[in-house]
């Protein structure tokens, strides 16, 4: 395994495509790229299972907040934490 | 024998804690914490022990209060054995609590629960394949069907510590065993964590928490300045490279899990028609000591499906194992293949949850649906004519009326057994049986109310309308799960502080805390009745309305006052777990109702009833020529000093001794306002709505001097202290007396300024 490959893998760099979770479109798959939130609430989000370069997929984005796929389980969460989160489309296989 | 039991919230902890120990079950508070703990001996049929519960938690992380709890709970008690409950259907994340578990080395075993779901849903979990990898024992469970319990704690006998495992992250181990080496040679022998601790923690363990910035963990250690110093360096070299040291262990961690589950744990559809990638795992991950080999771990399963292991890369995206020596489309396809699994996986786990929260959560009804229900609830519960059919009460109601004739026939029994017009009659009739009868007059309907909402909460409906109301209640500083605390309130505030328990950061739970006695609750309606009958027959419910909204505001302006005093803790973000929707267990239900119903009933028969024979005192005795004698209350102590302080609400418009006396009165529950008023003018209080008698004319006497009086009283009402109940509730949810006292505080000069506004600014308006 290559020491490059990891680093790469482990911290995407931001992209122009990369877009706060609250603009992303229900239905959508995702990957996390970086968080702009402190150690605590960051902490919050990775025990839930949201880690950088994770993925998520979007069941609902209203204006109440979004409810998002993980890891085989569902989270619900507001739109002030979702603007914490750079997301990057990720091609639906499905 | 001392054995926790610890697990996600949702992972049926409750069912399987009662099913361990029946009703066997006494709840205490840990010292010094304000959260709770629940105890119970273990049924016999189980074997020998107590079972404590810890509360639900997602890590053990030294960020949330809960689950520094139950850190310290682990850390210093040393339980004997730990269950670690984990929801079958939910595995990956589950894990993670379970991971963080192994690193402590105490005996755990982990119960597999719900497996009966994941069988219905076509899948397996090789659960020797699971304990293999974790190293330590799985047992399959169902709490609910109580499958597998008896081997569960078969297993619990046997158990013997866990083996640390090691993280897939070649740097993260590096900086830990750094960590290990500065640790050493300032660890002396047998040095530990606690004083009373018999058992010591391994330096692994103790490097990852200090890493971690533990704050007990450094506590104890008492490294010197130069440690600590390196330490950082340490840490500041790996952050510069590799982020947060946090987050990497967060990754790692779900890394290690991640490679558990796609390589050691088979999971497969019952048909075979689609079954789980069969891999090498490139490495071991437990310790090289550990006593089970690691050859094991690259051992494939049969194939079923046309699927050939591959090496891979254990550092891969997304903790996917890719081959590094795989062509990148080769690659995408692999990750596809995983992708497509894990969406057939969810599909078939949240096609019945999805199809109902299409409708619940949907972006216009959701709100309408949930209004409704609660609509629903309160009018079962609180309604005297169900359905708008003339004679027919709701069912709490109904229930409550005949806990009253209960109480009555009870009184009528005692009466005869005493002098009618001894002080031990008036002592035990009116004092005590009149007191407590009050309070345990609202027990159906606080029971009514505790039944729906725990329907609610078991079959997952409540995560949804915290959801649904955040938006909302973060405007005034609250979170969505203020929101059921605070809906609760309109019926009680008891079990309406009891359900903020729920809420996990201490801040948001305080504040709402604070302000659920403003909602304006059921037994404070009497009151608002009769005055508004009194001095505004015409808009009667206009009026009554607007006490309901101004419960209501007092509680978003000081949401907002005690946020930017008290509470200025930074913003704390919303996410909630949305679990599966299931059907409520009968049995699980029915424990939590009794459990509830009993914390009541206990302060029924000590705080309350202790205040009951205070009050009682003071209303009935006084000082007569030098000695103290049994007098009508308009001689008593309460009297004398309700003489004194009356001045004090005279800028309020009722400043007589008899309003301040119903008053204080009102302490002991808000019923008791509108009956020590009847009393007090000779009108005969008997029933709680004055029979209709109090009218503007005899209320004069009684200092209302005009409508805006009333209307003034009515305010103070509104917004004081509810009941000695809800205040001993308050205290013992607080935790301390400093709070609930603050908290009283807090509504007196509410209400104080609240009626003051009302009769001055009124005064100006129509004088």
């Amino acid at each position: 395994m290559g020491e490059l490959s990891v680093k790469n893998m482990s911290k995407p760099k931001l992209e122009k495509a990369d877009v706060p979770l609250t603009q992303a479109l229900a239905g959508g798959h995702y990957r996390i790229i970086s968080y702009n939130a402190d150690a605590r609430t960051r902490n919050k989000l990775e025990t839930m299972g949201l880690i950088c370069t994770g993925s998520v997929q979007v069941v609902s984005n209203t204006a109440a907040g979004l409810i998002l796929q993980v890891k085989n389980s569902r989270l619900a969460m507001g739109k002030e934490l979702a603007r914490m989160i750079a997301v990057r489309q990720e091609p639906a296989w499905k | 024998m001392e054995i926790a039991l610890i697990g996600n919230p949702n992972s049926g902890k409750t069912m399987l804690f009662n099913e361990l120990t029946g009703a066997n079950q006494h709840v205490g508070n840990w010292p010094g914490v304000t959260v709770e703990q629940k105890r119970g001996a273990i049924r016999r049929r189980y074997g020998e022990g107590d079972l404590i519960d810890l509360p639900g938690i997602y890590s053990l992380s030294p960020f949330s209060m809960e689950e520094i709890v139950s850190r310290d709970y682990l850390v210093k008690n040393h339980p004997d054995v730990v269950i670690n409950i984990v929801d079958a259907t939910n595995l990956e994340r589950n894990l993670y609590l379970s991971v963080q578990l192994i690193e402590l080395n105490v005996p755990i075993v982990v119960a597999l629960n719900m497996i009966d779901e994941v069988q219905a849903e076509g899948f397996q979990i090789d659960t020797e394949r699971l304990a293999h990898d974790l190293g330590v024992p799985v047992v399959a469970i169902s709490a609910a069907r109580r499958w597998g319990i008896q081997r569960l704690m078969e297993e619990v006998g046997r158990a013997v510590p866990s083996q640390c495992h090691e993280l897939p992250s070649p740097h993260l181990e590096h900086l830990i065993a750094s960590t290990e080496n500065l640790l050493a040679p300032h660890l002396q022998h047998g040095r530990r964590i606690g004083d009373r601790e018999a058992r010591g923690y391994p330096l692994h363990w103790m490097a990852i928490k200090v890493l971690e910035g533990d704050e007990l963990v450094l506590r104890h250690l008492t490294l010197d300045d130069v440690v600590i110093q390196q330490i950082a360096e340490l840490k500041a070299g790996f952050e510069e490279q590799h982020g947060l040291v946090s987050s990497a262990f967060a990754e790692a961690r779900y890394r290690l899990i991640h490679h558990i589950i796609y390589h050691g744990v088979t999971v497969w559809s019952a048909d075979g028609s689609h079954y789980h990638h069969v891999r090498h795992a490139p490495q071991g991950y437990l310790k090289a000591n550990h006593d089970r080999p690691s050859e094991l771990f690259s051992k494939p399963r049969p194939s079923l499906g046309g699927h050939q292991p591959a090496e891979l890369d254990p550092d891969g995206y997304d903790g996917v194992p890719l081959a590094a020596s795989e062509p990148l489309d080769r690659r995408d396809l692999l990750r596809q293949e995983l992708l497509q699994h894990e969406g057939r996986m969810a599909e078939a786990a949240m096609s019945r949850t999805d199809a109902i929260d299409r409708v619940l959560t949907h972006r216009l009804w959701s709100l309408p649906i949930f209004l409704l229900l609660m609509l629903l609830i309160f009018h079962l519960t609180f309604s005297t004519t169900l359905f708008g059919i003339p004679g027919v009460p709701s069912p709490g109601v109904f229930l409550q009326d005949q806990v009253i004739t209960l109480i009555s026939a009870f009184s009528e029994l005692l009466a005869p057994l005493f002098a009618p017009d001894g002080w031990a009659y008036s002592l035990v009739i009116n004092g005590v049986v009149g007191g407590i009868g009050a309070v345990l007059s609202f027990v159906p309907q606080i029971i009514l109310l505790f039944l729906f909402l725990t329907l609610l909460e078991d079959c997952g409906y409540i995560a949804r309308a915290a959801f649904i109301m955040d938006r909302l209640l973060r405007r005034f500083g609250l979170s969505g799960k203020s929101f059921m605390p605070l809906l609760m309130g309109f019926g009680c505030t008891v079990p309406a502080a009891m359900a903020a328990r729920t809420m996990e950061n201490e801040d948001d739970r305080r504040l709402t805390l604070m302000l659920v006695p403003f909602m304006s609750c059921g037994a404070r309606a009497p009151i608002f009745l009769v005055m508004a009958g009194a001095f505004f027959p015409a808009m009667a419910d206009v009026v009554v309305f607007s006490m309901y909204l101004l419960g209501i505001l007092a509680a978003v302006a000081s949401g907002i006052i005690l946020r930017k005093l008290l509470f200025k803790g930074e913003f704390s973000p919303f996410i909630i777990e949305l679990p599966r929707y299931r059907l409520p267990q009968v049995r699980s239900v029915l424990l939590t109702l009794w459990d509830k119903l009993k914390g009541y009933l206990v302060r029924a028969g000590t705080i309350i009833f202790a205040m009951c024979v205070l009050l009682w005192l003071l209303s009935s005795f006084a000082v007569v020529d030098g000695s103290l004698q049994m007098v009508e209350i308009g001689d008593s102590f309460l009297a004398a000093f309700g003489k004194v302080i009356a001045p004090l609400f005279t800028p309020l418009g009722f400043g007589s001794w008899i309003a301040v006396v119903a008053i204080i009165c009102g302490f002991i529950s808000k019923e008791t306002v509108i009956s020590t008023l009847g009393t007090l003018l000779g009108v005969g209080g008997e029933s709680a709505l004055g029979g209709g008698i109090l009218s503007a004319g005899v209320l004069a006497e009684a200092g209302f001097a005009s409508p805006l009086a009333g209307l003034s009283f009515m305010v103070f009402c509104l917004l004081y202290v509810p009941c000695v109940a809800a205040f001993a509730t308050l205290k013992k949810e607080f935790g301390s007396w400093k709070w609930a006292v603050g908290q009283a505080a807090w509504s007196v000069a509410a209400a104080y300024l609240g009626a003051l506004a009302v009769y001055q600014l009124g005064g100006l308006l129509f004088a």
